[in-house]
């Protein structure tokens, strides 16, 4: 009896217990919602790349491709191989005592550079080095006194000056260092001063000072040095540059057929603007032998016809000097313009590309060293081409089909599991003055198309007037029902591919786009969302 | 979409709940009644006690069983809240479990009348208040406010988990056939856990056609350290004040005025608090970069987590004082004769939504072992009220109580908005 008023308690609290069991980790139940999921305002940017845009004054837009399209690569005018020279000396008289701090061989010496075609007198050295390997088999130390005195920087000429532990011939010391050559100005006219590509340097090596005397024996090693010049890249040449055609073959890309699939474009005019700038001090003639289009969608290639630009010379002057360190050089330059008046250019940008093809040649001096061996050259001042394209975005779209393909990572985007039954609407206000088809298929993971999302895909054009200049947008609602396939589908989704078709009123009338036509994009959930 | 303060709610509420459950304990636990008169006679009482409460004037029993047993809430259950829902509404629990001594002094500084108590307690408190638009918006959506704006602030919601030691001493005087008993109590507070989340101002107007959600709120969240929350942990410290006064006549009517844990809890400063005030208009996430033909080098669009979590940014730690649910009660117990006792009384609890509260009881002693009481009330977190009591005398030294103030949870499961049991064992000493 005792152990009752316990046992009622317990067992009522094991029953509340029991009774407050729950069933689940979450409650849950269902709300219905409705809002804005995702929005989007695309303009022309989303279209063409903001760096080929060109908005003009009255608001209208062009396409501009303005690009540097070939450049000459200096190696291809001449390098300086690395360039070894060995100094060695053998005494072939009597013995002969040699007194402590006593020179006791001193030479002048050439080095050749294996410098190919130009002949050049001067350069200045962006980056080098010199390199020299030692071998001493005198009792005594010696001390190595190297010198390029016409190598000069900060009006000081290039020295080296090394001790030289002593050795023997069964054991010679060796030694070896390496210096930089950076920012030297070399004189290439050797130690006479008439030649070319030709380093002049100077060697004595003196006794140790602090030594004892010695005598050298005949057969004995005087002085035994390689000198390595190497990697030298120069920063500014004089001399004859020589002649010499340089071929350059080569593309640019142009992307405009990577998202443009199919369709027919008309477009209005285009001009080309090619400037070619001559930045040696030597004479230069160049000749486009071949200007083309490719799309590498459809395989399409267009070749330009431009009598006036293919298959000409283009003489151009030698650069002059301005003396300033800044800017070195005033080039010279060629300018051809290309419009629909001389050239097949609308056709050639009409065929949509991918790449535009060029074959130029250039020759040097083609008048041989009428400047009495001074053409320069500086490194970052020699032949550059500049393309401009410009074509004004007033066309006529046939069916033109622009394709993307986005990674789209959807159970990130929107957690679809709690989604019951509901409609998306897509509100597109069009303010573009063309018909647009819009869809947005789902890719899964192995790559196939699981759905289209928007049916209809037919998008209004915008309100326009006679000159098809926007006036309003218009609106269209598409509605997209998620039931529980969509859902699997929209979860699998690893890829959104979109697809837009655009037709332009009254084709193949001409339309111009102007900096503030827009599509708006509004995507409104309407539906059932299960919380848990 | 979740909001903010909803989807605390959620997991507070959730949290709370578990403790709500599992440690079914009142702890309205005011004086205890002397219905055998057993300390009258006794020296010195031992009593455990335990229970819960859960009561509003427009949640139902069946939609917070609902939720806190984490069950689907039917639209049926939602129905039942939305037709007695008023524009503000209120809700209100307490939950947990007590131990307390109390023993009579022969004599204290050799004066006669004086006796002790001490009381451990377990104490879990939520609070909350909101309005219509609030409700219907957490369970229904905002499909039904296209074009209209849901109005949810002023928003309360408060729980508090805490454990309180607490002595007292009282003493009873005689004095003109009356017999007058003063009494003090003071208590440590250890505060273990705190959540709330208050609005000024939270408006959602959705567009009639769904193109944006305008936003605007005025919100706080705060909360103590959340990497300790276990029992035992202390995330602040308090005290509180305890205060009675009674007359008892020689018919033993008797008129009681009670102070009740009258104080705060001082939380530590790595409380935090999330302060959010913003208006702004939610037209969707940007998905232009999905369009772009114009790159070949994309960025994937994912939703934007920060979108939310970006007004949360401001999240700070500072020390934080919670002023406990103080309750103050006045109650006249009148005895029609040996065995019928009436009383009635009023109270209210400060720093809550609580609204003064009144209540009529009357209890019928049927013998030396049973007494069954019948109790009505209106008030509180809740509307009207009725319960039940009953008194068991086990023995000479026994003593077991149940009670109930709010039946109707349990007799009306569909609409029942009050719920809740207190049940205690005493051993005289």
């Amino acid at each position: 009896m005792r152990k009752t008023p316990l046992s009622s308690l317990l067992l009522l609290l094991f029953v509340l217990q029991l009774a407050c069991k729950k069933e689940n980790d979450r409650p849950q139940w269902d709300v219905a919602v409705k809002g804005p999921i995702l929005k989007a305002s695309l303009t022309l940017d989303n279209l063409i790349a903001d760096s080929l845009q060109h908005t003009n004054p009255d608001g209208s837009l062009s396409i501009v491709f303005d690009s540097d399209v070939f450049k000459l690569d200096p190696d291809s005018l001449f390098k300086i191989p690395d360039t070894t020279l060995n100094t060695l000396n053998i005494w072939q008289f009597i013995t002969y005592p040699v007194q402590p701090n006593t020179p006791f061989y001193s030479v002048n010496n050439n080095i050749q550079l294996g410098i190919s075609g130009p002949q050049l007198t001067e350069v200045a050295i962006r980056s080098g080095k010199i390199k020299l390997d030692i071998r001493n088999t005198l009792p005594s130390k010696v001390i190595i006194i190297y010198q390029i005195p016409k190598a000069i920087k900060n009006g000081l000429p290039f020295k080296v000056q090394e001790v030289i532990d002593s050795g023997s011939i069964t054991n010679p010391t060796l030694f070896s260092g390496t210096y930089d050559l950076d920012g030297y100005l070399v004189d290439l006219t050797g130690a006479t001063g008439n030649q070319f590509n030709t380093a002049y340097y100077d060697v004595q090596a003196i006794s140790d000072p602090q030594g004892n005397a010695f005598d050298i024996h005949t057969g004995d090693t005087l002085i035994n040095l390689n000198t390595t010049i190497m990697e030298l890249i120069p920063e500014y040449g004089r001399g004859y540059l020589g002649q010499k055609t340089i071929h350059q073959s080569g593309n640019s890309l142009a992307g405009i057929g990577q998202t443009i699939r199919s369709g027919t474009v008309e477009l209005d005019s285009v001009t080309l603007d090619l400037d070619i700038e001559n930045g040696l001090g030597a004479e230069l003639q160049a000749m486009i032998s071949s200007f083309s289009s490719l799309n590498e969608n459809t395989g399409n290639s267009v070749h330009l016809v431009a009598p006036g630009l293919l298959n000409r010379f283009i003489n151009m002057n030698r650069a002059t000097e301005t003396g300033q360190l800044s800017d070195p050089v005033r080039p010279t330059h060629a300018l051809i313009h290309l419009d629909n008046s001389n050239s097949n250019l609308v056709q050639l940008i009409e065929n949509l590309p991918d790449r535009l093809m060029y074959d130029i040649d250039f020759s040097l001096n083609p008048l041989g060293n009428v400047s009495g061996s001074n053409d320069f050259l500086y490194r970052d001042h020699l032949v550059n081409t500049h393309l401009r394209v410009n074509v004004p975005l007033r066309f006529a779209l046939n069916q033109v089909v622009l394709v993307d393909t986005q990674e789209i990572a959807t159970s990130d985007l929107l957690n679809l599991d709690p989604v019951g039954v509901s409609t998306f609407t897509l509100l597109v206000d069009n303010g573009f003055p063309f018909d647009l088809d819009l869809q947005l298929f789902l890719i899964n993971e192995s790559g196939s198309i699981t759905d289209s999302l928007l049916v209809p895909s037919q998008i209004a054009m915008a309100n326009v007037d006679v000159n098809f200049r926007v006036l309003s947008s218009v609106r269209t609602k598409i509605p997209i029902p998620v039931d529980g396939l969509r859902k699997q589908h929209l979860l699998e989704a690893r890829k959104m591919a979109i697809k837009a078709k655009f037709t332009s009123p009254s084709y193949p009338s001409l339309v111009q786009m102007y900096a503030d036509y827009h599509l708006d994009l509004k995507l409104i959930a309407d539906g059932i969302y299960s919380i848990r | 979409m979740e909001f903010i303060q909803f989807d605390n709610l959620l997991k507070t509420s959730r949290f709370f709940l578990l403790y709500f459950l599992i440690f079914p304990g009142l702890v309205q636990a005011d004086s205890p009644t002397d219905p055998f008169n057993q300390f009258n006679n006794s020296k010195s009482r031992l009593q455990i006690g335990s229970g819960y409460e859960f009561s509003s004037d427009a949640i139902t029993n069946n939609l917070a069983q609902s939720y806190f047993l984490a069950k689907f809430i039917s639209s049926s259950i939602k129905d039942e809240v939305s037709k007695h829902a008023y524009p503000v509404n209120r809700f209100g629990a307490d939950a947990g479990y007590s131990i307390s001594y109390s023993h009579k002094l022969d004599s204290f500084f050799h004066r006669s009348g004086f006796s002790w108590n001490a009381a451990f307690s377990d104490m879990n408190h939520l609070h909350g208040k909101f309005t219509r638009d609030a409700f219907e918006l957490y369970f229904r959506g905002n499909a039904a406010y296209a074009g209209k704006t849901a109005e949810m602030g002023e928003f309360d919601f408060s729980l508090l988990h805490y454990q309180q030691i607490k002595i007292g001493m009282s003493k009873e005087t005689k004095c003109q056939r009356r017999t007058y008993n003063y009494s003090i109590g003071l208590a440590l507070n250890i505060g273990q856990k705190f959540q709330s989340i208050h609005s000024d101002r939270a408006n959602l107007f959705t567009s009639e056609d769904a193109e944006y959600l305008d936003i605007d709120f005025d919100i706080a969240l705060r909360g103590s350290d959340s990497s300790k929350n276990k029992m035992g942990s202390m995330n602040g410290l308090g005290g509180s004040l305890f205060l009675g006064w009674s007359v008892r006549d020689e018919s033993k009517n008797e008129f009681e005025i009670q102070l009740s844990n009258l104080g705060i809890i001082q939380f530590n400063d790595h409380s935090y608090i999330v302060p959010a005030d913003s208006v702004f208009r939610f037209e969707g996430i940007d998905a232009t970069e999905l369009f772009d033909f114009s790159d070949t080098i994309r960025t994937a669009i994912s939703s934007d987590s920060s979108f939310v979590q970006g007004f949360l940014h401001r999240r700070k730690t500072e020390s934080y004082q919670y002023n406990l649910p103080a309750r103050l009660s006045l109650a006249y117990h009148r005895h029609l004769t040996e065995k019928d006792l009436v009383s009635i009384g009023l109270d209210q609890v400060f720093f809550s939504s609580y609204l003064p509260h009144g209540y009529g009881k009357y209890q019928h002693r049927f013998n030396e072992h049973h007494q069954l009481g019948l109790i009505l009330g209106y008030g509180g977190y809740t509307v009207w009220q009725a319960g039940l009591c009953y008194n068991l005398k086990i023995g000479k030294s026994w003593l077991f109580q149940l009670e109930s103030r709010n039946l109707s949870g349990w007799i009306n499961t569909k609409s029942g908005r009050a719920q809740g049991a207190f049940v205690s064992l005493s051993k005289y000493l």
